[in-house]
């Protein structure tokens, strides 16, 4: 009894801090990942069009590798921003921002990763 | 009189579970904090290395184009490329000057960037080294990385993180005329 009486409300806050901690930080490491891919993907294809939809299946097989649900893969949203106009301008700088709701859709990580297109485009 | 009941106190086992439960909580919480730290260290480490890795990259698509175009094709390279005596590829040169420059802008670009791109526990970012050798670039960067939680009986509030990236360019395998792949 007195084990108990001391034990759940020291060491449950504590749990509940881990499994918080641990999911939040293998999201964004899993977010920090994909956003890398996809902007990789982007500034090597040859076109805009290409571009944008090999940076979005690049997003969904990665998404789907790292074990996330085909109801998670279709929550995670892809934002592509570039320094020019079109976006594969040579030298120009391309970020893609990951974004990926948690399940109860009470956390969103939002993280990005730049890259820069090849002058020889 | 008063020795006995000191005696009788010390005998007296109750409370002994709050005091290991006190224990086992403190060094909980201790490995708890010490983990997040430790696990914050390693997120930061590998934003850094990304970075890193874009701007080796961006530095090495440089092109040395004078060492790239010299020795030209010709009627007698022609005839020693059909008899298999063509000569081994270098390499793709880079020219290493604008690497540098390249590399440069894409970490100060980083390091200004949101805590969306880089990991907010980074406080400063710095290029240490920017080796090219005219193929290959060698980038080094180290930054300071705030801990999540303070230690007071540890007495660290940063720590040192590096990270080293080479990258050099390869030519793309097949059949080109004119910049357009045939095979």
């Amino acid at each position: 009894m007195e084990f108990s009486a001391l034990a759940v409300p020291l060491f449950i806050p504590i749990f509940i801090f881990l499994n918080h901690f641990s999911a939040t930080s293998a999201n964004e490491e899993m977010a920090r990942s994909l956003a890398r891919e996809a902007v990789r993907v982007f500034v090597l294809s040859s076109n805009e069009s290409d571009a944008n939809s090999a940076s979005e299946q690049a997003i969904r097989v990665g998404a789907s590798y790292m074990g996330f649900s085909s109801d998670e893969v279709q929550r995670i949203s892809l934002e592509i921003s570039c320094s020019a106009n079109p976006c594969l301008t040579p030298n120009a700088r391309v970020m893609a921002t990951v974004i990926i709701p948690s399940r109860d859709s009470s956390r969103v990580t939002r993280v990005s990763a730049q890259e820069y297109v090849s002058p020889w485009q | 009189m008063a020795i006995n009941r000191i005696l009788k106190f010390l005998k007296k086992d109750d409370g002994s579970i709050s005091v290991i439960t006190g224990g086992l909580f403190l060094l909980t919480l201790a490995l708890a904090v010490t983990l997040s730290n430790v696990a914050s260290i390693a997120m930061a480490k590998r934003s850094l290395t990304q970075a890193t890795e874009a701007a080796a990259q961006r530095g090495a698509r440089n092109l040395n184009t004078n060492s790239y175009y010299k020795g030209q094709f010709n009627e007698i390279t022609m005839v020693k490329n059909i008899l298999g005596y063509s000569e081994a590829d270098p390499g793709i040169p880079i020219d290493c000057q604008r690497a540098e420059v390249d590399v440069f802008n894409a970490i100060q670009d980083w390091s200004h960037g949101g805590t969306a791109l880089k990991r907010f526990e980074i406080t400063s970012v710095n290029l240490d080294r920017v080796d090219c050798d005219g193929f290959q670039v060698d980038v080094t960067t180290h930054a300071k990385t705030r801990l999540a939680f303070l230690l007071p009986f540890m007495n660290i509030e940063t720590v040192n993180i590096s990270s080293s990236v080479s990258t050099e360019n390869k030519r793309s395998q097949g059949f080109y005329l004119f910049g357009i792949r045939i095979a």
